[in-house]
This record gives structure tokens, C-alpha cells and sequence, in this order.
């Protein structure tokens, strides 16, 4: 299958240095060298990644490009933006990808100041299932319970300190139904542990999944001599569940560090070729809001809170909305409230209007999303939300260097791959009559 | 049969017959890929290709060592850009056998 990752990233281009490495999910940049290890994310599959796509509409934005790093090298995958361009493409080369490499972003550009100006990003992963991950925590960890971090567990978190609280502020709403088959997580300390350890475990509507009372056991353990560690389980999620990681440290105190533990899981769906993007919102929201995931905070910009869309483009397929404002459920709104999806900021047909009372809702339709299309989640009302995005691939990704063959011209396809793949123009052949004596 | 695909004069005879060789004159792109088939393609054994250019002196013999009553030679290209020009296939076959044991 074919997961899509388009996401926004806020405060690129800041600072004073001039390349700046941040995760291919949600979180943010730090301008400093990879090995700092804060942007990477560990993989939990392996798999293809290809079709990088960059965008800034900034006026004024600097050149720039975006190189997929794998493991600290940078890779062939390079997208650029040269003068007078919005966009740049990388349909090209594509990188394998074997479970426990470490992958991030970096983005080499001219500084503009302090605070930087928001690009977007667009990378396709081609795999047997889809993942999601964090990268690592930066943090000091007390043990158990009252030290545990929290984040969003499908591309949307970012780390917080979860003691006494059951639910992150950037919990993950689950927008199809599957199956989460893996844990894989990295210290990146330095440290021997000994007899500490990181535990990884995830936390499904607020309850930990750790084996006991009836729970399935997803804890991913790091002790001893290691710096790796994965589980594998079985943990079904259906639409409207909430999903977080928590990293548990056990043990002695974790001191302050700007990197420790980076997780991220693998999820099967139960509609083959289904994903999910997430995001939500727990700030104040102008009325209306435009959000993607981790996108500028502040005045209303529609343009530069939308993500890109890359070559294979995708299917939206429905959006699921949990009303909360974080890691309580706060007051319902009295009125019905709106979210839409948008495409190229234009309304589309997944559009959901939530009862006054109601607090998850959730409506399913098809939306097609080409190269070059922008997207975002429309907030009518100014409500706090979390959203899942059900999302599918409608392109056959074409193979590199297979040399392929004839195929007919299919009008109905619409997208990059206008030949019809079920219909390949026989190779020429001679096959002689039978031939005996 | 494939669209496209050329069809040879039939020959008789069901003695089982070790097929040895092959010789094609032969000139191309590509490598042309072979393969030998039994009745009903039940057995099948692919050849060494024919790795092709468009002039040679060389008429090339690739060996087959297929022993069948009747056996059926396919030959074509698969990648892009390749193609072949056949002018003479010659096969190299002798009888062993006139039945198997009982039939």
C-alpha cells in the first residue's frame, strides 16, 4: 500500500543557521546537525519511500530543498525550490527503508529571522501497512506513572508530560478501522541503561494497553545493554478511538536531555490500502480557522495552513471530529458545529456538522486529491477539535527500473498513471506449432 | 496465441525425441528470451536467452536438452526498446524412443 504524509511545518528558515532537520510527521525543526537526533524517526517497517514534494507560499520565501535522511546520510530524495518557485519535486529517486532505520527531514535555505515562515512537505511510503512515529522525546523523565510522556500516537503529537492525566493535548482520533501490529522505539540517551529501561506502550481511549485487566500487552521494553526495542501484538482500532504513546521510565530518573526516546508503530487496515492522517487543535481558534498538522497558530491564513499534495495523490475517503480542548473534555457547544474539508480552499463534499450535545461525529465520502492540490481542515465555529482523516491511494505507484511495458491508454484514468495496468499489450512472441518426429 | 505472435507449419510424428539444440539466424536488440514447451504445456524449461545485436556473423546455437513426443519453442522479448528479426530457426532433435512403456 501507498501512505500519503503531507504536513505543514511552522518557524522553517529561523534562526541563525541555515539547515534545519525536523520529523516527516508532526513536531517541530531544530537548526542543528542530525546527530542532535531530535527530528528522527524510527521505522517500524520497511519499505519504499519516493515522490518528495515541497511547498512555501511566502511571499518572499528564500530557495530551498528538502532531503529525506536516512540514518544521518543525506539521501538521493531531494525536492528544490529555485528562484521565482513555489513548489519543487522529487519524482524520481526513491529510498528503501529497513525496519529500525532513522529517517527525518532536513531543509537547507537561507535564515529569514527569529521566527521563521511555514513550509509544507509531501512524501509517499509505500509498504505492506502504513506507520506512524514520534520523534524522540527531549525531556527529563522521573519514573513510572508520574514521569510518564505522552503524544499522539498516528502523526499528529508532540511529547507533554502525561503524570496524572490519562490523555495527551494531541491525542490521535482514529479515522478507519485496522489493526496496530508493532511498537519500535530507539534510546537515544546514550546511556547504558543497566537496570533502567524505557518502556513504550500506548494508551487506547485513556487506558493503557500493558497486558493487564483484559488490555493487550503493547509494552515495548529497552533495558540493559540495548538501544532498541520493539513489541508486536495485535491492538484493534476502530473509528473514533483515541490513541497516545506513553514512554515510561523505570528505574532511576532520566536527567534533562535533549533527546531520549523516539517510538513509532506499524498499523494494518482492515480495508486494505487505508490510512489515516490526524491533527487537531487546542488553542484559541479564530472564527473561521483553517488547521493542518502543525500548522501556524495565529491570524487566519488559509494558504499557509494548507499541505500539499504530492504526485500519486490520494483518496480522501471521510473525516472523524472529536470536540475537546485537550486532556479533559471540555463543555459541549450548545449550537451545531462545522468542519470541512478543502481542497485548493475550496469546500469539498466531506463536510460535517456536529449536533449541539454531541462530541464525536464522523461522515464518510470520497474526495480525489492530485498533484498540486492543497488541503485543510476548515474550523466554521471556532471550537477546539481533533480530526482523522480516512484516506486511500488510487494509483498503482509506478516501478523504477523495471522497464515495464506496452500498456493501453485507459481515458478513465485521471492521474499520473494514464495506462491501464490489467491491460498490458502482450510482449511480441513467436511460439512455434509442436514440433515432433 | 498472442496478438502479434507468428505461427509455424505443423510436423508430424509423436516419437519421444531428445531435443538438443536450437540455431536461430538471428539479429536484434535485447536479449531474446526462449523457452520449450511439451503437449499442453504440462512441461516447460526455460533456455538460456539470446543476448542480440543488430549485426553479427554468428548464427547462435543455444543447447536444450528437452526430451518430449512433441515440443513447442517460444520466443520473444520483454523489455522496452527491444526487438528481434528471426530468419531461420533450425532445431536439432533425434528420435530415442517410439512409445513410452504401455502407451
Amino acid at each position: 500500500m501507498i501512505q500519503a504524509i503531507p504536513r505543514v511545518v511552522t518557524n522553517t528558515f529561523a534562526g541563525a543557521v541555515d539547515n534545519w532537520y525536523y520529523p516527516i510527521f508532526s513536531g517541530w525543526g531544530i537548526t542543528s546537525e542530525f546527530t542532535v537526533q531530535a527530528s528522527k524517526i524510527v521505522m517500524p517497517i520497511e519499505g519504499i519511500f519516493r515522490n518528495l514534494a515541497t511547498s512555501c507560499v511566502v511571499p518572499g520565501h528564500p530557495n530551498y530543498s528538502i532531503t529525506l535522511v536516512v540514518n544521518g546520510v543525506d539521501t538521493s530524495l531531494v525536492a528544490t525550490v529555485g528562484t521565482g518557485q513555489d513548489i519543487g519535486y522529487d519524482s524520481i529517486h526513491q529510498v528503501t527503508v529497513s525496519i529500525g532505520d532513522e529517517v527525518a527531514y532536513k531543509q537547507s535555505g537561507a535564515h529569514v529571522g527569529a521566527t521563521g515562515i511555514a513550509t509544507c512537505n509531501y512524501i509517499e511510503f509505500e509498504g505492506d501497512a502504513c506507520f506512524y512515529g514520534m520523534n524522540p522525546s527531549g525531556a527529563s523523565h522521573s519514573v513510572g506513572d508520574a514521569g510518564v510522556k505522552m503524544a499522539g500516537a498516528l502523526g499528529n503529537g508532540v511529547w507533554m508530560s502525561g503524570g496524572g492525566i490519562t490523555r495527551s493535548n494531541t491525542f490521535s482520533l482514529c479515522a478507519i478501522n485496522g489493526t496496530i501490529t508493532r511498537i519500535q522505539a530507539k534510546d537515544y540517551t546514550g546511556s547504558v541503561l543497566g537496570t533502567d529501561s524505557w518502556t513504550v506502550r500506548l494508551r487506547k481511549n485513556g487506558v493503557t494497553q500493558d497486558g493487564t485487566g483484559g488490555t493487550v500487552d503493547t509494552s515495548c521494553v529497552i533495558t540493559g545493554s540495548e538501544t532498541t526495542g520493539f513489541s508486536v501484538f495485535e491492538l484493534p482500532v476502530v473509528l473514533g478511538d483515541i490513541l497516545d504513546y506513553a514512554l515510561f521510565r523505570g528505574g532511576t530518573t532520566q536527567p534533562f536531555v535533549l533527546a531520549s526516546v523516539a517510538c513509532s508503530l506499524r498499523l494494518d487496515p482492515t480495508t486494505s490500502g487505508e490510512y489515516m492522517m490526524c491533527g487537531g487543535d487546542n488553542d484559541a481558534l479564530n472564527v473561521p480557522d483553517w488547521k493542518w498538522n502543525d500548522n501556524e497558530q495565529g491570524p487566519a491564513n488559509e494558504q499557509q495552513a494548507s499541505a500539499l499534495v504530492g504526485v500519486s495523490g490520494f483518496q480522501a475517503r471521510g473525516l472523524a471530529i472529536y470536540l475537546s480542548g485537550g486532556i479533559v473534555d471540555s463543555a459541549l457547544p450548545a449550537i451545531p458545529t462545522q468542519f470541512i474539508f478543502r481542497k485548493n480552499f475550496v469546500d469539498t463534499a466531506i463536510q460535517l456538522t456536529i449536533p449541539a450535545g454531541t462530541r464525536l461525529a464522523s461522515m464518510f465520502t470520497n474526495v480525489d486529491l492530485v498533484n498540486g492540490d492543497y488541503v485543510n481542515i476548515k474550523f466554521l465555529d471556532g471550537e477546539k477539535a481533533h480530526w482523522g482523516l480516512a484516506a486511500k491511494n488510487i494509483t498503482s505507484a509506478p516501478s523504477v527500473g523495471t522497464g515495464g511495458g506496452l500498456f493501453w491508454i485507459n481515458p478513465n484514468n485521471t492521474h499520473d498513471t494514464y495506462y491501464d495496468m490489467i491491460r498490458k499489450i502482450p510482449d511480441p512472441t513467436i511460439k512455434t506449432a509442436l514440433i515432433g518426429e | 496465441m498472442p496478438k502479434g505472435a507468428a505461427l509455424s507449419e505443423i510436423s508430424s510424428g509423436e516419437n519421444i525425441s531428445h531435443f538438443a539444440a536450437i540455431r536461430i539466424r538471428l539479429s536484434g536488440i535485447g536479449n531474446l528470451n526462449m523457452s520449450v514447451y511439451s503437449l499442453d504445456n504440462m512441461r516447460s524449461k526455460t533456455l538460456v536467452p539470446f543476448v542480440m545485436a543488430t549485426n553479427t556473423r554468428i548464427i547462435p546455437t543455444r543447447l536444450v536438452n528437452f526430451m518430449e513426443q512433441r515440443a513447442a519453442f517460444e520466443l520473444k522479448t520483454t523489455e522496452m526498446d527491444e526487438y528481434f528479426r528471426i530468419n531461420r530457426i533450425v532445431i536439432f532433435t533425434k528420435e530415442v524412443f517410439s512409445s513410452y512403456p504401455g502407451s
